[in-house]
């Protein structure tokens, strides 16, 4: 299975957590919350858009409210593709610090 | 206290762009996100910082929006430069005439820029260039006036005294010519100056050794150019040696500097303290040998400059005036003389200014100018090319057009690639231009007798303005061809419905009218200049300036002046033998005269030559009245002869016998008027004949030694001369030249723009012609199947040729019948600039005409003939 890129991951994540919520906004906040970094908004599309592409997300239009300004959000869910794929990054991480010195001091 | 907003919304120019960078069709979403954002943010910390944010968010798009159009651009050029190298390929010829024409075409107006360039950049290189100004004098009097470079020795000084605007002031004095000694080795200098001290403070004269604070404080110092030490010392580490100048005067070499820039209004080898020139100590305000240069404060007008000279002059030279002619200034104005002085820019010296007595040859505003014009017009005969064959070439190219378009390409698309194919095309001739150009700029040079370098091209600016003349060449040259290109319907193209030949032939008559106009006009410009030349040359000059020979320095003879000239007449083939102080068509000093018992403002200028008895003969005078110069009557040096100009100008009603006093030395006597002789053309042609007083030498103290040999001696009477020079000046060669090489020397300018322009009319008339081989190759490919069909229904070989060749006739005429009155006019204005010029005559435009004409038919002819004789049955077989 292809691994995901970071932002990728990051988004996917967000979106799991957010479950219902999940749109552009949130997702930043999410992530920008949990990396400690202001992510630019604009950066997040590029990633989302290829989520979808990959068949890891779904996405439908909401109803429109006035604080957008009428426009529609886009709001994403996860396919079981995705959810597979996320638990996938989930085991290299784990694999990768199976047996590792707590400390650096340690090695 | 922050605003609440009740219903705040994001910018609309950020919106907008915002919606310009998404792509198409995606932005609703996200711009709803955006703005919610910025809601929030605008709510919780005001406007300002949502705003800001709002246009933060859009720079940090825009890394990765360039990103994307570089890399789908490329992606397209990629496909584009393959497409081009097919053409390419396919259509060799066509590709090799406009690379050739436009390659050509560039390097020609690469190598005039740089030619206008170096004319441009004439000391800009002192870092005060801007604010320096060199002070001149201004004189009327009479009918006569004159602007020289030269002033007073003490102005410097006065102005740095009187004037506060003025914080420096140094002075240059020239000396005509001496002889340098060191060790065994003697070289005639004519670069020598006197300068003041702080000349370092006002030019940049970067020293490569020693110190220029202290360099010509001391006398008997010298600074010498890095060439001079190299061909004294064989090196330029010269400081403290010792050179021996003129009456045995020694100069220890106090720094040497690095050679002067070619583009520097004055150049040196030798820079001598003004301690040790006397002259440089003169407290006269009449006396004019300095050239005085001022640095000004920073951001003075130079109007202001010009307002202070006023006063300056007024008050020094109007003490001198009240002495000499015993009127105050005022009133010697108010007679509508004018003696003052004015200043130029150090900038402006080397183009716009002409004065006597300049420091070095200057250049020509009105060169450049035209210089320039034939540059663009080169440039644009070169560009027709390409639009030319582009778009007659349109019909082959429909088909790929077509299917382009079919597939999806739109229009923009389609300009694009054909625009990317002439910048390409014209990038490519650039670089070939840039290497003609590395070959013949130094043919240039000799052939302009000019010092262009190269070094300009390793300049950021100029490097950009190359690239960006590719660019905008390749677009000026393919924006119709694209236009036209990209505009074919696909259904009609790929039905086979454009007939190529129709599209654009309008079009290209007009270019092609244009290319003949312009290479008509500067055929007939170079024909013009070169009659004027020829005319100048041959003119008379009402005396005889064949086989005389000029010697110079004869000054240096001393007393043994008279003993020289006799012994030089025992040789038979010397004819006769004349000293003279000047000599004819050099520019001689004019005096003040006035008839004797006159009033002082009745002045009169007149040219002033010394001679002595034999200057008529030498120079084949002929007089009008009266008698010349005698050596038996002793009076005669106390006499003159003036020729008509001035007889007419004095308006005396018997001049023979009248006397006139030399105002500049008024303790002599009133002299005599003992003959007229008649006008002969004393000063360069570009001036009229100007009132001219001769005088007799009382002693013979000439600098020029006039020669008349009998024809074809030259060879045998310069090795007699160089003989006996030798026994009279041992320490010193003979200098010699021939007077009409001196005469053809005087118009070096106007030989210089007949050679160039003749170079450049031959380079416009190829380019045209390259152009119309080009265009006769493709209609006659065009033709193939009418003249098949004209040969098989009985045509002639030379009916056929006549057929193709008439269409090109028709429009290479009509261009002649624009050019004609053009180039009258432009040559017209030019020939003003000649007292003495010749008419411009019917028969330099026939010829023009003729001669653009026949090269025209002889290009289109080779191609004309080859498909008249094909035969037709290859051109129709394939039907």
């Amino acid at each position: 299975m292809k691994l995901l890129t970071r932002a990728e991951e990051l988004i996917l994540w967000a979106v799991l957590r957010l479950k219902k919520e999940a749109y552009c906004l949130p997702i930043h906040a999410e992530i920008s919350r949990v990396t400690d970094e202001n992510w630019s908004l604009g950066s997040i599309y590029m990633p989302l858009d290829r989520l979808v592409k990959k068949g890891y997300l779904v996405s439908r239009l909401s109803d429109s409210t006035p604080e957008r300004g009428g426009r529609r959000k886009r709001i994403y869910r996860l396919t079981p593709e995705g959810y597979k794929a996320l638990k996938n990054a989930r085991k290299v991480q784990d694999r990768m610090w199976e047996k590792m010195p707590g400390k650096l001091e340690d090695i | 206290m922050k605003t609440k907003h009740v219903n705040p919304s994001p910018p609309s120019a950020a919106e907008w762009m915002l919606k310009k960078i998404l792509p198409d069709g995606v932005w609703n979403t996200p711009l709803g996100d955006f703005e919610e954002y910025y809601r929030a943010l605008a709510a919780q910390k005001g406007i300002l910082t949502a705003n800001l944010w709002y246009w933060k968010q859009i720079l940090r798009l825009f890394p990765g929006k360039i990103w994307n159009i570089f890399i789908w651009s490329w992606i397209m050029i990629k496909n584009y430069l393959k497409i081009i190298l097919r053409t390419f390929k396919r259509n060799k010829g066509y590709t090799f005439i406009n690379i050739t024409g436009l390659s050509i075409g560039l390097a020609g107006c690469i190598l005039i820029l740089l030619f206008v360039h170096s004319e441009l950049s004439y000391d800009r290189f002192h870092e005060k260039a801007d604010r320096i100004y060199r002070v001149a004098l201004k004189a009327r009097m009479g009918t006569d006036s004159f602007e020289v470079a030269n002033t007073p020795s003490v102005l410097a000084d006065t102005l740095v005294k009187d004037l506060p605007e003025v914080i420096d002031a140094t002075r240059l004095f020239r000396v005509r010519q001496t002889y340098i000694k060191y060790e065994e080795n003697i070289y005639k200098e004519e670069h020598f100056l006197f300068a003041d001290p702080d000349v370092f403070e006002v030019f940049d004269i970067p020293l490569l050794a020693g110190d220029a604070k202290t360099a010509l404080k001391q006398p008997h110092s010298v600074v010498i150019s890095a060439a001079a030490a190299e061909k004294y010392f064989a090196t330029t580490q010269a400081v403290g040696k010792v050179l021996i100048g003129e009456n045995n005067q020694s100069y220890q070499v106090t720094a040497v500097a690095e050679d002067l820039p070619g583009n520097s209004h004055f150049s040196f080898d030798f820079l001598a303290s003004s301690l040790d020139h006397e002259p440089s100590r003169d407290p006269d305000w009449i006396t004019n040998i300095a050239h005085t240069y001022v640095v000004l404060q920073q951001h003075i007008p130079p109007k202001q400059l010009d307002e202070k000279l006023e006063t300056i002059s007024r008050k020094y030279i109007g003490v001198a005036i009240q002495k000499d002619m015993g009127i105050s200034y005022d009133d010697y104005l108010k007679t509508g003389n004018y003696f003052g002085f004015f200043s130029q820019p150090l900038l402006d010296i080397h183009l716009h200014s002409d004065l006597g007595n300049e420091l070095g040859a200057n250049g020509n505003y009105t060169t450049v100018v035209v210089f320039s014009i034939i540059a663009v017009l080169i440039l644009v005969v070169a560009c027709i090319n390409f639009i030319n064959l582009a778009t007659a070439r349109a019909a082959k190219r429909a088909n790929e057009v077509g299917i382009r378009k079919v597939v999806g390409s739109f229009r923009r698309q389609l300009i694009t690639q054909f625009l990317t194919e002439s910048v390409f095309l014209s990038g490519i001739s650039m670089a070939l231009a840039l290497g003609l150009v590395l070959l013949l700029y130094q043919m240039l040079n000799n052939l302009l007798d000019i010092n262009v370098s190269l070094a300009v091209f390793q300049t950021i600016p100029a490097a950009a303005g190359l690239l960006a003349a590719v660019v905008v060449i390749g677009i000026l040259a393919g924006m119709y061809p694209s236009f036209l290109l990209s505009s074919f319907r696909p259904v009609a193209v790929l039905k086979g419905k454009v007939r190529s030949g129709i599209k654009g032939r309008r079009f290209r008559n007009v270019l092609v009218v244009f290319q003949f106009f312009a290479s008509v006009f500067l055929f007939i410009g170079t024909i013009v200049i070169f009659n004027q030349l020829r005319y100048m040359k041959n003119k008379n000059l009402g005396f005889n300036k064949e086989h005389i020979v000029i010697v110079d320095n004869v000054d240096k003879l001393g007393s043994h002046q008279a003993a020289f000239k006799n012994e030089l007449e025992k040789n038979a083939d010397i004819r006769n033998a004349s000293y003279s102080v000047g000599l004819p068509q050099m520019r001689l000093n004019a005096q003040p005269y006035r008839k004797e018992g006159d009033e002082a403002r009745n002045t009169f200028i007149l040219v002033r030559l010394h001679v002595d008895i034999d200057f008529f003969d030498t120079y084949g005078l002929e007089m009008a009245d009266g008698r010349s110069f005698s050596g038996e009557i002793g009076s005669d040096s106390e006499a003159l002869v003036i020729n008509q100009s001035a007889a007419a100008a004095l308006e005396f009603s018997e001049p023979l016998g009248k006397r006139l006093l030399d105002m500049n030395n008024e303790e002599s006597p009133p002299k005599a008027i003992i003959g007229i002789v008649k006008n002969f053309h004393i000063m360069p042609l570009n001036e009229s004949i100007r009132p001219t007083v001769l005088t007799l030498m009382k002693e013979l103290k000439g600098d020029y030694l006039s020669v008349r040999i009998r024809p074809g001696t030259a060879g045998k009477v310069l090795g007699f001369l160089k003989e006996k020079w030798a026994e009279a000046v041992p320490s010193q060669p003979l200098e010699f030249t021939f007077f009409d090489e001196r005469f053809n020397h005087h118009y070096r300018e106007e030989t210089r723009m007949g050679k160039l322009s003749t170079a450049f009319a031959v380079l416009a008339v190829f380019i045209a012609c390259l152009g119309l081989f080009g265009l006769a190759l493709f209609m006659s490919e065009e033709r193939t199947k009418e003249i098949g069909v004209r040969k098989t229904l009985g045509a002639s070989v030379p009916g056929v040729v006549f057929l193709l060749a008439r269409d090109f006739a028709k429009w290479v005429l009509f261009a002649n019948i624009l050019a004609w009155p053009a180039a009258y006019f432009a040559m017209h204005k030019w020939l003003q600039n000649f007292a003495y010029r010749m008419g411009l005559s019917i028969w330099i435009f026939l010829v023009s005409g003729g001669i653009s004409l026949a090269i025209a038919l002889f290009t289109v002819s080779y191609q004309a003939v080859k498909s008249a004789l094909a035969n037709p049955v290859e051109s129709l077989r394939y039907e």
